[in-house]
């Protein structure tokens, strides 16, 4: 107990992890990563000596007990990692504990202590602060008994706790959701334990890394989304770790519409996120177009994702309202990127945005449906993919248009509402009004975060110039709700109606 | 007459360990009975010399490897296990070659 002190944490590089683990790894101690077969147990550990090696110049070693260090290398590769030219400059050092391919006799006693030596030696003669065995359970099946090894791997790991090395040890688990490792080796080898997980839901993968434990320390709890890039590497999502402390704007932005601008109070907020809600054909992508149109008429940057039409589709709409978009994108003003959602996961959906706008850096964010994300993965997949998307672009200051297509033409909730209308900042409504046999289209701001607006709910019309919002609709109930009912009006105002005075 | 004559072995022991000096006993005993003093043993302290025990791979000690003839092979352990070298190394108990099971467990 005399020799624990709080440990220091070192960043690992990879993306995310310093977030969910709160600051990185304990220095010099074991974290074990747990996984399935397949779950990137041995991806994380390459890029953990990666990446501490090219942004942080350590020097690592690797102890591969499972795959053939060619393969490795091989393996790495296509992500732009080039472990040969990292063992050549002295930075990495392999340390070969493949099984052999005609096995090995056994006679008697034995223990690992060839491996422990070849550890220290590296250690000693190459200087290096990180350490990776891939994997231990290899250990299990090459030796034997199990007491033995077990003895073996704490013997190696107090040794290279013992050396100040910060160490990634890899077991393999069977099931997703049961032991923690397939020979319990847990409980003396770490003082971190991560599980990585892939799990198949609704015919998705999904992968999730958890820090199960950190001895002595805190961290995020909980299953985090993330991917494997194949340039890139691992992105760990830290959604639900995100906090609320983005800034407040107090520049406002035109909708493209001066009307709507004054329903609005004047405007957008500049890193506000804002919701469009409305039946199939209501206006919300004419709204959207406008609001992208708007921008880039002032010389900002949009960029708009499509997930229901295609670009050719979206260049001709937007033609016939008289909206250049495919002059814009020339200018490098506009970018349109149209995709079915079922292209990919929903965490490759999100870091796929973060990345366009981490590089394009819009002033404007458009995507035109949410709702359409909504059929490709689970509800809570969905919300963390709102939260992760929406707390990104609020830290990011791009106003955002999302638009949500209801259920039924009346109105009605969708899955996107329930989870999203509490985080964005302004919620616009679009819905059908049926009066006197007549179907017209109606227009509300319902929450506009900071800010007075408009309490009416308005005619709203399209034509080819564009969308209008005309005069506050009188004598009618429940339009929102998707039920209008008409009270009585006067004789004079249904007669003004009628012939539309 | 046999190969057994020209056979090379190494022998990894880690320092002064028990395990190391059983093995090595072990070995001496078994090739004076079986091969009577046609081997060559070379020991090599991991301690001393790990860059030749990252060359073998030796991950288990003590470990011996048969560096000639080829195919080089290697058993891990103090050779305690006489009657599995036996059968190893394709003798009967009394140390005669057996024949036509020699490459039965390779």
């Amino acid at each position: 107990m005399s020799k624990i002190k709080d440990p220091t944490k070192i960043p690992t590089g990879i993306e995310g992890l310093e977030h969910i683990t709160m600051g990185g790894l304990p220095e010099g101690r074991v974290c074990m990563v747990s996984g399935s077969s397949g779950s990137g147990k041995t991806i994380l550990a390459v890029e953990y000596l990666v990446r501490g090696i090219t942004r942080h110049g350590r020097r690592g070693i690797f102890v591969t007990m499972e795959e053939r260090v060619e393969d490795i290398i091989q393996n790495v590769r296509k992500m732009g990692w080039d472990l040969d030219a990292l063992v050549a400059s002295g930075h990495l050092k392999f340390i070969d504990a493949a099984p052999e391919p005609f096995g090995i006799e056994k006679s008697g006693a034995y223990d690992l202590s060839g491996l422990l030596i070849q550890i220290q030696h590296a250690v000693e003669t190459t200087g290096a602060q990180m350490l990776v065995m891939d994997s231990i359970g290899s250990l299990f099946d090459q030796f034997g008994p199990a007491s033995t090894i077990r003895r073996e791997i704490f013997r190696i790991t107090s040794a290279v706790k013992d050396m100040g090395v910060t160490a990634i040890v890899t077991a393999e688990r069977e099931e997703e959701y049961g032991p923690i490792s397939r020979h319990g080796v847990e409980e003396f080898v770490s003082d971190t334990v991560i599980i990585l997980r892939n799990v198949l839901k609704d015919e998705k993968c999904r992968r999730t890394i958890q820090v199960l434990k950190m001895r002595g320390d805190t961290h995020f709890k909980g299953e985090y989304p993330f991917t494997i890039n194949a340039q890139t590497g691992i992105s760990i999502l830290p959604l639900s770790a995100r906090e609320l402390k983005q800034s407040s704007s107090t520049t406002r932005i035109s909708f493209g519409s001066p009307d709507l601008d004054a329903m609005a109070g004047g405007g957008l907020f500049q890193d506000s996120i804002f919701l469009v809600s409305g039946p199939t054909g209501g206006g919300k992508t004419l709204l959207a177009t406008t609001f992208a149109a708007e921008g880039c008429s002032h010389g900002e940057r949009v960029l708009l994702l499509a997930y229901e039409e295609s670009r050719a589709q979206l260049l001709r709409n937007a033609q016939s309202w008289g909206m250049d978009f495919r002059k814009w994108e020339e200018d490098g003003l506009l970018k349109v990127i149209c995709q079915y959602p079922e292209a990919m996961g929903l965490e490759d959906h999100l870091l796929m945005i973060q990345r366009e706008i981490e590089t394009f850096r819009p002033k404007r964010l458009i995507m035109d449906s949410v709702s359409a994300m909504e059929r490709v993965a689970p509800v809570r997949f969905f919300r963390e993919f709102v939260i992760g998307l929406t707390s990104f672009a609020k830290q990011e200051e791009v106003c955002s248009l999302f638009t949500s297509t209801t259920p039924k033409l009346s109105g009605g909730d969708s899955i996107t509402e329930a989870h999203i209308s509490t985080i964005t900042d302004a919620i616009l409504l679009l819905r059908y009004v049926e009066i006197n046999g007549i179907i017209r289209r109606g227009i509300a701001v319902i929450k506009m975060r900071g800010s007075q607006h408009d309490k009416q709910i308005r005619e709203f019309s399209i034509d080819s110039q564009g969308l209008h919002v005309g005069k506050p609709f009188t004598n009618v109930q429940n339009i929102i709700l998707g039920i209008p009912s008409a009270t009585q009006p006067s004789e004079s105002e249904q007669l003004a109606d009628m012939f539309d005075v | 007459m046999n190969d057994w004559g020209k056979q090379r072995f190494r022998l990894f022991v880690v320092g002064e360990s028990l395990s190391g000096k059983r093995a090595m006993f072990n070995f001496r005993q078994f090739h004076k009975r079986f091969f009577d003093g046609e081997v060559e043993l070379e020991v090599v302290d991991i301690l001393q010399n790990p860059e030749q025990a990252e060359k073998d791979r030796i991950i288990a000690a003590p470990a011996l490897v048969r560096v000639f003839p080829p195919p080089s092979f290697k058993i891990i352990g103090d050779l305690t296990d006489t009657a599995h070298l036996r059968t190893f190394f394709g003798l009967d108990k009394d140390g005669f070659d057996k024949e036509g099971e020699e490459d039965s467990h390779v």
